[in-house]
């Protein structure tokens, strides 16, 4: 425990320290393989969807005994019921009596004909509700409404809060990452999409930009009068500030992630079915990728957007004079690795206790 | 940083801030309990949070609307649907649910226990009808007769080509004054109404607002052949219950609107003579058929005729909220067992349990001390979130739904996660060569405005998908809401006071090895943390290189 708390005060100060911004590259590419394995996963398999997205028939039947035994005579019963459509049902308990079966779209008779069938299997008062494949799609329509209500209002608040429109596109980005690998994730579980479902991507949406508004408060911090500074480069101050809140992060999601799995594991193991899973899978999905996302990609693209700025340009390019200089000096000790000056964090040119020569610095570091 | 005023400032008021706080939620407990108290005797529902009808069991019946001419529109179905909540609310269902779903459906969801009668008293959502009675009292047919051959000579029929007059003329003067080329349409309704059955249980008629109908009065079990419609229930503009004091008697006050007081004063002038009777149809069953004792010219008139005030209050919600525009028909009706609702309520309480637990364990792992502060406030959000539930369910109406409990779930950890930013800034500061006491609030002035920005995304998501949701997502999005705003009350008025005042504690202050601020766990060397560090940087440049 004492190591990890060192760990956290050694990334504080800068002494460790991952290099999440200068390796964009690869965490872009690392990002970019998972979505097209989403995409891709997504278009081969598709989402599951619901019967409350495809339309459907569900049968409500009493019997004696509602368990495993009794779920698979009513599917057998199904299958014998002489509609081919009506193959492959979903077949659920629901307390101690009652089994609930759903099919795909079938026409009334059809219904009338499975209904008959299940009553021979020993089921008794079998009710049927045909369910139409509208409300899924106004439950999903309504929720795309909100969605892009939401990032209009999300960009504006980022942009004023921080006065930094390039933060907004980064967690827009960011979002858009989350929401796409969970989507993929749903796609390659063939969990099912339900209305609950969407509850639980448009939670994503709050929990991903709510993790990176945290990340970039810090950003923020960091740089601020960084244009009259000469000691850093935007893309380092941004690096040392994931860095600082990486213990934040790490805490933070582990916090969120639990409960989220109880969920899981109680919506999935315990009932089986339902809405609980549905929703804590996204969620869960959702939020690990949220937290991955503030920090390998918002934070990198921020300050990759930040460089191109011609001010940051020629900041950056005093930062690199200025370090040329002091390499050059004969005063400076930094001839134990003047070549990852830059690599290594700068914030070990932090005033530090003396204890520490600045040899010793940069190890762990990039 | 000019946190030597401050602290001054600050120092008396820890306390108060976190007196203050816990009276609230006292308070606001004692006003559950005020509730508690005022209600009837036995129903200790204030204490119980509502449930919806996932977690709770109930019906839910699906109308599907047809149009009587192309498509369904939704300021129809809008209106459909506010008749039917405002029916179903004066049914005396409690908190019944009534939306629209897909375009042509409307759900009408019941919570609490089952009840038999609840889909007929919900389900009479057809028309309702002004008839004249064109021949009344005759016995119900013991045995129901093919009627087939007659409904088609009625259905070729074309009605609309009898004026009122002519039709009120066949009340008043027998059907033969009506023209000749209805007159073999008029023996079939005759030869009809012969083999029809009165069943009191409800009949089951063909209601067709231009055509004749043959139907009875379930009340008396008298079979009755009716005109076309003449007035349509769409034209009421109120009807309600009254008690005449005089007569000692209840009677329905009926307001009729539009071109229909017109129609109606001439019915009602022809009819009065005689005494005769007119018919309201509800559904193709005669709710009432009172006879006409005036003639009413101002399109008011009371119904009167043996009315209970239950009766009477049942009859004017009849009238009232008949007139749909569209036809419905029940398109499903699903009864979710207590048993199936109790599966999912334990789940999902289980989950909460289970969460909460491994979050405090985590807590007490990684920030010892500190962790019981996080317990402490994670407890005071979920003693505000309980009565906040309690309180807005009995203030707005709102319901705990299964989406609802994981929404509340979710926010275990955007709670905590407060009060880890507040920590890892407190800690941060002492890294910085801070003393306890003074990383405590200058921790605090920098956490505030990460944790108020992050909190304000997560309300802006809520809101959104509040606004613009429907159904279940409603539910997550107002308890998600709800949350964060008392995650917000919690670090503010209890977290922060809670921990300035541990501050000043030998335990939290000096740095007690399971405080969770001991030097060797924040991995500082060389100092106390309750000691300034002497190699300090100037306060205010934590992060910024110097």
């Amino acid at each position: 425990m004492g190591r990890i708390s060192t760990f956290g005060q050694h990334l504080y100060e800068g002494r460790v320290s991952f290099d999440f911004v200068g390796r964009r590259k690869l965490w872009y590419s690392i990002s970019a393989a998972i979505v097209v394995l989403a995409a891709l996963a997504f278009m081969v398999r598709g989402f599951n969807y619901g019967v409350e997205f495809k339309g459907g028939v569900e049968f409500t039947a009493q019997v004696k005994v509602a368990n495993s035994a009794t779920a698979d005579d009513m599917v057998a019963a199904v299958e014998d019921s002489g509609v081919p459509e009506a193959g492959d049902p979903t077949v659920q308990t629901a307390g101690a009596d009652t089994i609930r079966i759903q099919t795909r779209a079938l026409t009334q008779d059809q219904a009338t004909q499975v209904s008959a069938s299940l009553e021979k299997a020993g089921a008794t008062e079998v009710s049927q509700n045909l369910i139409g494949p509208t409300y899924g799609k106004q439950v999903a329509t309504k929720a795309l409404t909100g969605l892009i209500v939401f990032l209009v209002i999300i960009v504006i608040f980022i942009w004023g809060y921080f006065r930094e429109w390039r933060m907004s596109v980064a967690g827009i980005v960011a979002l858009a990452h989350d929401l796409v690998i969970t989507g993929g994730v749903y796609a390659l579980s063939g969990f099912e999409v339900t209305p609950a479902t969407v509850t639980g991507l448009l939670t994503i949406l709050g929990y991903s930009l709510y993790d990176t508004v945290v990340v970039f408060d810090k950003v923020r911090e960091n740089t601020k009068g960084i244009l009259t500074s000469t000691t850093k480069t935007y893309s380092e101050q941004a690096n040392l500030a994931v860095n600082q809140t990486l213990v934040r992060s790490i805490n933070t999601s582990i916090t969120a992630l639990l409960p989220v799995a109880a969920l899981l594991i109680v919506g999935a193991g315990v009932l089986g079915t339902g809405p609980l899973k549905d929703l804590a899978l996204a969620l869960f999905v959702g939020m690990a990728a949220g937290t991955y996302s503030s920090i390998f990609i918002a934070t990198p693209l921020v300050a990759q957007l930040k460089e191109h700025e011609p001010a940051m340009k020629a900041q950056a390019a005093r930062v690199l004079a200025r370090r040329a200089k002091e390499e050059s000096a004969p005063v400076a000790v930094a001839a134990a690795s003047p070549a990852r000056a830059v690599q290594s964090s700068g914030a070990a040119k932090r005033a530090q206790p003396s204890r520490k020569p600045r040899s010793q610095r940069g190890k762990g570091g990039s | 940083m000019a946190t030597k005023p401050q602290r001054s400032a600050n120092r008396a008021r820890p306390h108060r801030t976190l007196i203050v706080f816990l009276a609230t939620i006292i308070a606001l407990y004692g006003l559950v309990a005020l509730i508690g108290a005022t209600a009837s005797k036995g129903d200790d529902s204030a204490w119980h949070p509502k449930l919806g009808l996932d977690l709770e069991g109930g019906t839910r019946i699906t109308f599907e609307a047809k149009a009587d001419s192309g498509k369904v529109d939704t300021e129809k179905l809008e209106q459909a649907r506010n008749i039917i909540d405002q029916r179903v609310n004066a049914s005396g269902v409690a908190e019944a649910e009534v939306t629209t779903q897909g375009g042509d459906q409307i759900i009408v969801e019941i919570p609490g226990e089952k009840r038999a009668n609840i889909v007929d008293e919900v389900g009479k959502t057809a028309q309702l009808r002004f008839r004249l009675v064109w021949a009344g009292g005759l016995p119900s047919a013991t045995a129901p007769a093919d009627v087939t051959a007659q409904q088609a000579v009625i259905d070729k029929v074309d009605w609309s080509k009898l004026t009122l007059d002519q039709m009120i003329a066949a009340e008043t003067q027998g059907v033969t004054s009506l023209p000749a080329d209805v007159q073999p349409a008029i023996t079939a309704l005759q030869q009809e109404a012969a083999g029809f059955v009165c069943d009191p249980n409800g009949v089951e008629v063909d209601d067709t607002a231009g055509k004749p109908l043959v139907t009875c009065d379930a009340s008396t079990g008298q079979v009755l052949i009716l005109s076309p419609t003449v007035i349509p229930g769409s034209d009421i503009s109120s009807a309600e219950p009254m008690y005449d004091s005089q007569r000692a008697e209840w009677s329905v006050q009926l307001k009729l609107k539009g071109e229909s007081k017109v129609v109606f004063k001439t019915i009602t002038t022809a009819l009065t003579p005689a005494q005769s009777p007119f018919a309201v149809v509800l559904d193709g069953e005669v709710i009432t058929a009172p006879a006409s004792q005036a003639a009413i010219t101002n399109g008011v008139s009371s119904i009167t005729g043996g009315f209970t005030a239950t009766t009477a209050k049942e009859l004017s919600n009849q009238l009232k909220f008949g007139a749909l525009p569209l036809t419905f028909s029940v398109n499903g009706s699903e009864e979710i067992g207590p048993s199936l609702a109790g599966t999912q309520l334990k789940a999902g309480l289980v989950a909460g349990a289970i969460g909460l637990l491994l979050v405090i364990v985590y807590c007490l792992f990684y920030y010892r001390g500190l962790g019981l502060v996080i317990i402490g406030s994670l407890l005071v959000a979920a003693a505000l979130t309980y009565v906040m539930v309690l309180l807005l369910g009995k203030g707005v109406g709102f319901t705990l739904t299964l989406p609802g409990i994981a929404g509340l779930i979710v926010a275990i950890g955007i709670t905590a996660d407060s009060f880890i930013v507040f920590f890892e800034r407190i800690r941060d500061e002492v890294r910085d060569g801070k003393s306890l006491r003074l990383a405590v609030e200058a921790g605090w002035v920098r956490a505030r405005g990460t944790i108020l920005a992050a909190d304000a995304v997560s309300i802006i998501a809520a809101l959104t998908l509040f606004i613009f949701a429907i159904g279940v997502v409603r539910g997550f999005a107002f308890a998600l809401g709800l949350t964060t705003l008392i995650d917000v009350f919690v670090v503010f008025f209890f977290t922060k006071p809670l921990v300035s005042l541990l501050a000043r504690t030998k335990f939290f202050g000096q740095g007690h090895k399971l405080s969770g601020l001991d030097a060797s766990h924040l991995g500082i060397k060389g100092r106390k943390v309750s000691e300034i560090a002497r190699t300090s940087r100037p306060a205010g440049t934590a992060g910024k290189v110097s």
